[in-house]
């Protein structure tokens, strides 16, 4: 059998129709051809799942699965991810997760958790020291994450480690998450897949250690890696000191900051929220495993209406979503309103993105507000807080709006034009209008609408090494493509994006070889063409979903009405001639799709 | 000894890692001589061996095993893995290795240290002998 370097060696195959589980190897040809993670899921996805099956059907699949350094010790290598079909856009999804769920897969032997069918009552998957069983979870059922990771932990012992989901996702939420100790994989629906499979909770256990392939070169490159960061000054300052609201402040002055459901570009007075009105609440650094970033805060609020509210957090993208999106200007209801989707089970992003969309329903008069039983106002938390808790029971409107800011507006007749999605994923913190390379980005993001296929905002606004015109189309159809390619590989090996801020590829190369021993992942072109072909299979699986190019695109709104204020005053969001250019760098044909010269150079066979 | 400041920590596990990776030559942190342990939100503790001076553990040891000599040494010819170290522990600061079950007590690395050394926060740091 084969020694494995940096990766556990086991798949662990579970069918919840049927109660079993099995696992076998894993393919070493998968591992060099995939590297793990979302490169893993790309391929089981679209060998395995059946075409146009329905994402909340028992054909649907999620594949956990951790890559070659999560659990190891190379810096920011805790990561995860989640793969399946989306409920939100029908389209492909995968959903990363840092923390210490991933590590302990490793170390409870598994590289890949494959979960298939659907169970006849609630049941929850126990992994530990590499065997598995399936527990019955009927008494967990109904019960918000927090509260559950409890349960378990006290159930089996604390050294369990948790992913679960809330009410959100066994309500089967459009956007529900998957939770692993406050830290969710958020986006785009993968809580309900779950939910629909009556998958409760995974908990793992284990005490496998990882070897490594060079280990004193590994140790060295670490270490080297471990300077770079703590040198950086955003992975080594900024993001220490105020988690990712780092850039709170530079984006609202840039007016890539959208507020009223994409209405401005910045908020007026922005003193109210900005990055150290936030971090007045932060009373200790948290890390994910073997992260010397440490951006995640604790927040608790002291005193006050929300006296008590804690989270994790509260993210950049959050504080954006209840915040600025809802021209929300309070900090403490922002705590409460992560806690409590945190509490649920639910994307924060597209939650606040379903209730700012809301506010401007209500400001229309397309909803009153007996219609919604309470005054859903722009600025008003208490509309805010109590929008959550409809959404994340589904009661009265809430049971619609769960469905996503795609499925309302398809149904309200004229919300079409101010319903802001690609694809069906509502929309980050960044404002397209004003950033060409972002609005590119969007458009051809696997997933939906992601900043975290590609983030030109980095070079287009934030850096001053590399700095690209935000204004104009030059070099950004290439610019985007390597980014992708880039972060599908990163988001495969393990690595947290963020560790990219300091270390690039060329410092990556040797930590993903050495580690591994594989011969492949020895040369940094390779590697940007593993993560060109991971990029190409989600494309097909999209196409053989129903992608079309006319999909491609941004909504209405950022595409016909131009920004009132700011530095961006006047612009409107271009996407056609740019993402024509972005599909000849990609070698796609005019319809976007794949030409079997561009499979046949990256070794896909079609289908 | 080491010197812990527990509020500093950010519970990365940097160290355990380091800890087995010197011990062991394999990253596994569930074979560490130093542990991180927290239940969130609470803040996390770290233990490990403080060089105390009563050495309870040492006492503790029905079969003779351990004996200290700059730091705690374990004799695994004697060592039966009863466990009454780990129960002796006043700062619990002593573990069973799932692989050899033998206790696994800080060793200091012999003197060098190594968890210190890569700790990013300085949650834990190298002192003076007391």
């Amino acid at each position: 059998m084969k020694e494995w370097r940096g990766y556990a060696g086991h798949v662990l195959d579970v069918d919840l129709e049927k109660g079993t589980t099995r696992t076998y190897p894993l393919d070493p040809s998968l591992a060099a051809d995939y590297v793990g993670g979302k490169g893993f899921g790309a391929r089981m996805l679209s060998d395995q799942l059946p075409v146009h099956c329905s994402p909340l059907s028992p054909e649907n699949i999620l594949v956990f699965a951790a890559g070659p350094l999560t659990g190891t010790f190379a810096p920011a290598s805790g990561r995860f991810q989640v793969c399946t079909k989306s409920p939100a856009t029908g389209l492909w999804l995968d959903s990363n997760c840092g923390g210490f769920f991933g590590p302990e897969m490793k170390a409870a032997g598994v590289d890949m958790i494959i979960v298939r069918g659907t169970a006849t009552k609630p049941v929850m998957l126990v992994v530990e020291e590499g065997s598995a069983r399936l527990v019955d979870a009927s008494a967990l059922w109904g019960i918000d994450t927090i509260s559950t990771h409890r349960s378990i932990r006290k159930m089996l012992g604390k050294e369990f480690r948790v992913a679960c989901i809330g009410p959100a996702g066994e309500k089967k939420v459009a956007f529900a998450s998957i939770i692993s100790e406050m830290r969710a994989l958020g986006r785009g629906g993968a809580g309900a897949v779950m939910g629909s499979k009556g998958l409760k909770a995974i908990a793992l256990r284990g005490s496998r250690g990882i070897t490594i392939h060079d280990p004193e070169r590994f140790l060295t490159i670490c270490r080297e890696a471990f300077n770079e960061l703590a040198i950086h000054p955003d992975t080594g300052g900024g993001r220490q000191k105020y988690g990712t609201n780092v850039i709170l402040s530079c984006m609202n002055e840039t007016g890539v900051h959208p507020v009223r459901n994409f209405q401005g570009g910045r908020v007026s007075g922005h003193d109210e929220i900005s990055e150290d009105r936030i971090a007045e609440y932060f009373v200790r650094n948290r890390a994910c495993y073997s992260c010397p970033i440490y951006c995640s805060k604790i927040a608790r609020v002291p005193s006050g209406k929300y006296q008590g509210a804690f989270t994790e957090g509260p993210e950049y993208e959050t504080v954006w979503a209840f915040g600025a999106h809802c021209d929300n200007p309070n900090v403490e209801s922002i705590i409460q309103a992560e806690y409590l989707c945190d509490y649920y089970g639910m994307d924060s992003i597209s939650a606040g993105n379903v209730i700012g969309f809301a506010m401007e329903c209500a400001e229309k008069g397309i909803w009153t507000e007996s219609d919604i039983g309470f005054p859903l106002r722009f600025g008003d938390d208490d509309g805010i807080i109590k929008a959550i808790h409809l959404i994340g029971t589904r009661q009265g409107l809430g049971a619609f709006w769960g469905e996503g800011v795609r499925k309302i507006s398809e149904e309200i007749e004229g919300t079409a034009g101010f319903a802001n999605h690609v694809k069906g994923l509502e929309l980050p913190a960044y404002d397209p209008r004003l950033s060409t390379g972002m609005a590119l980005a969007y458009a051809t993001s696997d997933r939906g609408g992601c900043h975290l296929r590609s983030w030109p905002i980095g070079e287009e606004l934030l850096s001053t090494r590399d700095r690209m015109d935000p204004f104009s189309k030059e070099f950004k159809a290439e610019f985007v493509k390597t980014q992708q390619d880039l972060f599908a590989l990163i988001n495969s090996s393990g690595l947290c994006l963020f560790a990219t801020f300091a270390l690039n590829l060329k410092q990556i190369t040797p930590i993903l070889h050495s580690a591994t021993g594989i011969e492949a992942f020895s040369d940094t072109n390779e590697l940007l063409r593993i993560g060109e072909r991971i990029n190409n299979v989600t494309r097909l699986f999209n196409l053989r979903e129903g992608l079309t190019r006319a999909m491609d695109t941004l909504p209405r709104r950022l595409l016909t009405e131009p920004i009132p204020d700011g530095p961006g005053q006047g612009r409107v969001a271009q996407i056609d001639d740019l993402l024509e250019e972005y599909y000849m760098v990609r070698g796609w044909d005019g319809g976007g799709k794949p030409t079997e010269v561009k499979l046949r150079e990256l070794g896909i066979e079609r289908g | 000894m080491i010197k812990i400041r527990s509020s500093r920590c950010t519970e990365c596990q940097i160290c355990m890692q380091i800890c087995s990776w010197t011990h062991w030559n394999e990253i596994n942190p569930k074979r560490a001589r130093i542990m991180v342990e927290a239940e969130w939100p609470e803040n996390p503790s770290i233990r490990v061996c403080v060089a105390c001076k009563d050495r309870e553990c040492v006492s503790a040891c029905p079969t003779g095993a351990l004996r200290w000599d700059e730091w705690v040494r374990m004799d695994a010819g004697l060592c039966d893995s009863c466990g009454a170290c780990v129960t002796a522990c006043p700062v619990r600061g002593i573990e069973i290795d799932p692989t050899t079950r033998f206790p696994l007590v800080c060793d200091t690395c012999h003197g060098d240290f190594a968890c210190t050394k890569w700790c990013p926060t300085k949650a834990i740091e190298r002192s003076a002998r007391p």
